[in-house]
């Protein structure tokens, strides 16, 4: 169930721009129009956190508040106060009530969200309920670099996907674009100057907006104290210079749980076909790992009885495809399904030298692997 | 005094607007005849204490309505009844005053601030009494959309 949030407030324009700043956010808003209302509302709904107003009519909110901490059902609720005025006086007067923060008006959404934030654990809505994204869904990355050249090689290199690579070369450009566009993935650069690449993490993970964006942190392959300290600090993942675009895809696949099965994945006249492109290496083989057991279990679900590896586009039988191919028979073992390979002579000459492949079979084509499987 | 009562009303109108309504606004010279005849709206506070009076702010009815769909992220036509740009009007002079008096109370003259309250119509005009001194701030915001701040002010017995 989604965090409650009670704005109490005379001015219906401020009650409506809380609640517009709170929409991203899995909260419900709940609202009341002085402190009498406030408090019946606070008791009914029990929200998680009072936003209240200081000059209104019927009852203030010096004595709202006053009356909600003296109710021990209520005295727990945390508060921040609004007011229009700023002056010490004032202050130190909530202070001493026992506010948990205090806003001076005119404010900015932003603020209010980070304020709040603060205090309770705000997450953008639909996250947890949201339907899987695909691989090949539009997403934005933002490349925080000051070389230009990092973003716009990250982007070439991208190019087959539908994501939009943004690029920034100044971390005090960062947070702004975040807040305001939509970013699915951002890449901070730790040779930024001044160490602002770790700043930057910290404050975008002090934004209630931001805080659950992914972040990888771009280094040189060298620079390991830097890798290790943004492994302390909490970065999704490293992404070392020079870069490998497979790795920043399947690196990107992973920290938003995207759905890459049907790249690698299809039925086909009643057999379930993995087929391995020809970029296969060690980071698709654990996309595929990460699939392998779901589409097995779905294909037996759905009456399947067959599996055909087609290992023809891959250019070499390395230790990664080996591994997967001993996983993919160990579990059609497991799951009764008749299981066959294709590959290219290449493949098939280098199994031969292995002891765990020596005696796979390959066939020429899909149709030659159904055929033997009959 | 007063002038610098005018200066502190000139950099709270333009915190008020640049942070609430993304919107640039400068002083410019007041000239009655600024002051079209079509309705409009005007919010007002008071403020009492060692200073006692009254801020007016007002505009025309339809730059109101174009400052409430600012506020709101609306489109000016989404902004329904006049309720709504009556409740902002108030909201902007509170936050307007609010700043006002902030800096009033850190010189050392403290004060309250009244409820919002808000007039509407056309041809109307606020007339001070011989015990109140007046200061009319007129502001001018994207080409053409204007905003009148009016002061009257009266210091309570034994302050000057």
């Amino acid at each position: 169930m989604g965090l409650k949030i009670l704005t109490v407030d005379d001015s219906r324009t401020i009650r409506l721009i809380v609640g517009k700043a709170f929409k991203p956010f899995d909260c419900e808003v709940f609202e009341a129009c002085n402190g009498v209302e406030g408090l019946a509302v606070a008791s009914k709904e029990r929200p998680d956190i009072i936003i209240l107003d200081i000059t209104m009519p019927i009852m203030d909110g010096y004595e709202t508040l006053t009356k909600l901490k003296s109710d021990p059902e209520l005295k727990g609720i945390p508060v921040i106060m609004l007011t229009a005025e700023a002056g010490k006086e004032n202050v130190l007067r909530i202070a001493k009530l026992g506010v948990r923060d205090y806003l001076v008006k005119p404010f900015k959404e932003e603020l209010v969200v980070e304020r709040v934030g603060r205090i309770i654990d705000l997450k953008p809505k639909g996250q947890t309920k949201e339907k899987a994204k695909r691989f090949d869904d539009p997403l934005t990355i933002l490349v925080v670099d000051d070389k230009p050249a990092i973003a716009d090689q990250i982007r070439n290199g991208l190019k087959d996907t539908s994501w939009t690579i943004e690029g920034c070369t100044q971390a005090g450009q960062t947070l702004d674009f975040c807040t305001q566009k939509h970013t699915d993935v951002v890449m901070i650069s730790l040779s930024l100057p001044d160490n602002s690449g770790f700043n930057l993490f910290q404050l975008l993970r002090g934004n209630p907006k931001t805080k659950t964006i992914p972040v990888f942190a771009l280094a040189v392959k060298t620079a390991v104290e830097e890798q290790g300290k943004a492994q302390q600090m909490g970065f999704n993942g490293i992404v070392t210079k020079p870069i490998d675009l497979e790795d920043v895809k399947s690196k990107i696949s992973r920290a938003l749980n995207l759905d890459t099965s049907y790249k690698y994945f299809q039925q086909r006249n009643g057999v379930l076909l993995l087929n391995l492109p020809p970029s296969f290496g060690p980071s698709v083989a654990n996309e595929v790992s990460l699939h392998l057991r779901p589409q097995l279990s779905e294909a037996v679900d759905a009456g399947l009885d067959k599996v055909i590896m087609d290992f023809s586009q891959v250019r070499t039988a390395d230790i990664s495809l080996i591994k997967l191919g001993l996983e993919v028979i160990g579990l059609c073992t497991e799951l009764s399904l008749k299981n066959r390979i294709i590959g290219s002579d290449a493949v098939t000459h280098e199994c031969k030298n292995y002891e765990e492949t020596k005696d796979w079979r390959f066939m020429n084509s899909f149709e030659d692997a159904v055929a033997a499987m009959n | 005094m007063l002038d610098e009562i005018e200066e502190m009303l000139k950099s709270a109108v333009a915190e008020v607007f640049q942070t609430m309504l993304t919107m640039e606004i400068r002083a410019i010279p007041f000239s009655p005849d600024s002051i079209s005849d079509d309705p409009h709206i005007a919010g007002s506070v008071g403020f009492i204490g060692d200073l006692t009076g009254v801020v007016y702010i007002y505009c025309s009815a339809q730059f109101a309505r174009q400052m409430t769909g600012q506020i709101l992220g609306m489109a000016v036509n989404e902004v329904e009844g006049d309720e709504l740009i009556n409740d902002s009007m108030g909201e902007l002079a509170n936050m307007i005053v609010g700043g006002l008096k902030t800096k009033l109370v850190d010189k050392g003259h403290s004060c309250v601030l009244t409820i919002p309250s808000i007039v509407r119509g056309s041809h109307f005009s606020i007339e001070a009494t011989t015990s109140t001194t007046r200061r009319v701030l007129s502001f001018r915001c994207r080409d053409s959309d204007s905003l009148v701040v009016e002061i009257l002010i009266k210091p309570a017995e034994g302050k000057n």
